[in-house]
Order: C-alpha cells, then sequence, then structure tokens
C-alpha cells in the first residue's frame, strides 16, 4: 500500500514550498509576521509569553501570519517530498526513505549540540526552526539524490 | 552479489530502456542494477528472470 500523493502535486507543491520558506523568513526576521491577518481566534491554550497569565477557552486577538506559512511550509513540503516520481519503482523508494533517515538523523544531532550549548528563548527559535528544517534536508537530499540518479 | 542481467539483455537484443519499460522502473533502476549499485527486491528479480526467460540463480549470485 503506497502512501504517497499523486506526481500531478510535485511541481505545484514545489513552488509553494520553496517561495513560503524566504518570504515566511523575511516576515519573521522583521517582525511583521504577527501584523498580518489580525482576527479573533478561539484558543485552547495560551501564554502571552513566558511567565505570563494563561489563557484558555477563550477568544483572543491573533496575527494568523506564522499560522499561515507554517501551514502553508509543512503542507506544501510533506507533499512535495511524498508525492510520486514519475516512474515511482523501489530504487526512488530507498533513496527517499535513506534521504529521510540522514535528515533526521542531522536535525537531532543539531538539537543535541544546541541543547548543551544554546539556552533559554533562543533554544525555543532553535526548535522551531527544526520544525522546518526536517522537512527541508530531507526535500533537497531527496531532489540532490534524485538528481545523481537521473544523471547515472 | 554480482548479476548477468546485461549478458541475458544483450541475448534478448534489449536496452536498458526496452527492459526498464517491460519491469516498469526507471532506465537508471536497471543501470544500478546491473553496476551492482543497487540490489533488486525479490520481487523484481522474479521479474526480471521471467521477462529474461531464465532463472533467478542464472540472473544473480554470490561472490
Amino acid at each position: 500500500m503506497s502512501y504517497l500523493f499523486s506526481n500531478k502535486f510535485k511541481k505545484i507543491s514545489s513552488w509553494i514550498f520553496y517561495l513560503s520558506i524566504p518570504i515566511g523568513l523575511f516576515l519573521m526576521l522583521t517582525d511583521r509576521i504577527q501584523d498580518i491577518f489580525v482576527v479573533n481566534v478561539f484558543s485552547i491554550f495560551s501564554y502571552e509569553w513566558f511567565g505570563s497569565e494563561r489563557t484558555g477557552f477563550g477568544w483572543i486577538e491573533n496575527g494568523l501570519g506564522d499560522e499561515f506559512f507554517t501551514f502553508l511550509i509543512i503542507f506544501s513540503g510533506i507533499v512535495n517530498s511524498f508525492s510520486k516520481e514519475k516512474i515511482e519503482d523501489e530504487l526512488i523508494s530507498k533513496i527517499r526513505i535513506e534521504s529521510l533517515t540522514l535528515s533526521i538523523f542531522i536535525s537531532y544531532v543539531l538539537i543535541i549540540i544546541s541543547t548543551f550549548l544554546v539556552y533559554h528563548i533562543t533554544y525555543m527559535y532553535i526548535l522551531v526552526f527544526n520544525l522546518f528544517l526536517i522537512i527541508l534536508l530531507f526535500n533537497l537530499i531527496f531532489k540532490y539524490r534524485l538528481f545523481k540518479h537521473y544523471n547515472s | 552479489m554480482k548479476n548477468n542481467i546485461r549478458m541475458y539483455r544483450a541475448k534478448f537484443n534489449l536496452t536498458q530502456d526496452d527492459l526498464s519499460k517491460k519491469l516498469e522502473v526507471s532506465r537508471q533502476t536497471i543501470n544500478s542494477i546491473e553496476n551492482n549499485k543497487y540490489f533488486p527486491s525479490l520481487e523484481l528479480g522474479l521479474k526480471l528472470s521471467q521477462v529474461l526467460e531464465c532463472k533467478v540463480d542464472d540472473l544473480f549470485s554470490l561472490d
């Protein structure tokens, strides 16, 4: 049983993935990501900041920019990485699994190193970045290995 | 593990592309198998033996 997406989603998801990463990163680094799509949302649990008053099961005002880009990057990254090649055979599956394994190893090695070298809120940022790093690394390693495979 | 796929393919006058189409895999996969860069699954090995009309033992052997 194959859990892969159809090949027709490959191209569009690739465009969305590799466009939403720099746009999301730019908006985040320039502190503008929280200022777009500001609406009232229902929150199950939220801290404004560590140590601040906790709110839960209620409506709060929130910019949906970060949620929107998080969804876009993860969804398009997953669809792109796990959609079939034009000819999907067992060697492609092997390359995909090896790329996923390598990306998980690299990401968690970075987390382990960060655990002992980075502290406080910066460490939280690294954990959030790692959320995207695993999928980005997987995608890049898989694409590079496929490029090598197709040129063999 | 070594294989004689190239020899059997030549016997039937098949190119890597022809063989890949019969097996529904990519040409590069056939190339990787022939060059011992990739060892196929039992299923693909059996399909190869079926297309090349020989036993799996004739195609693959241990070093």
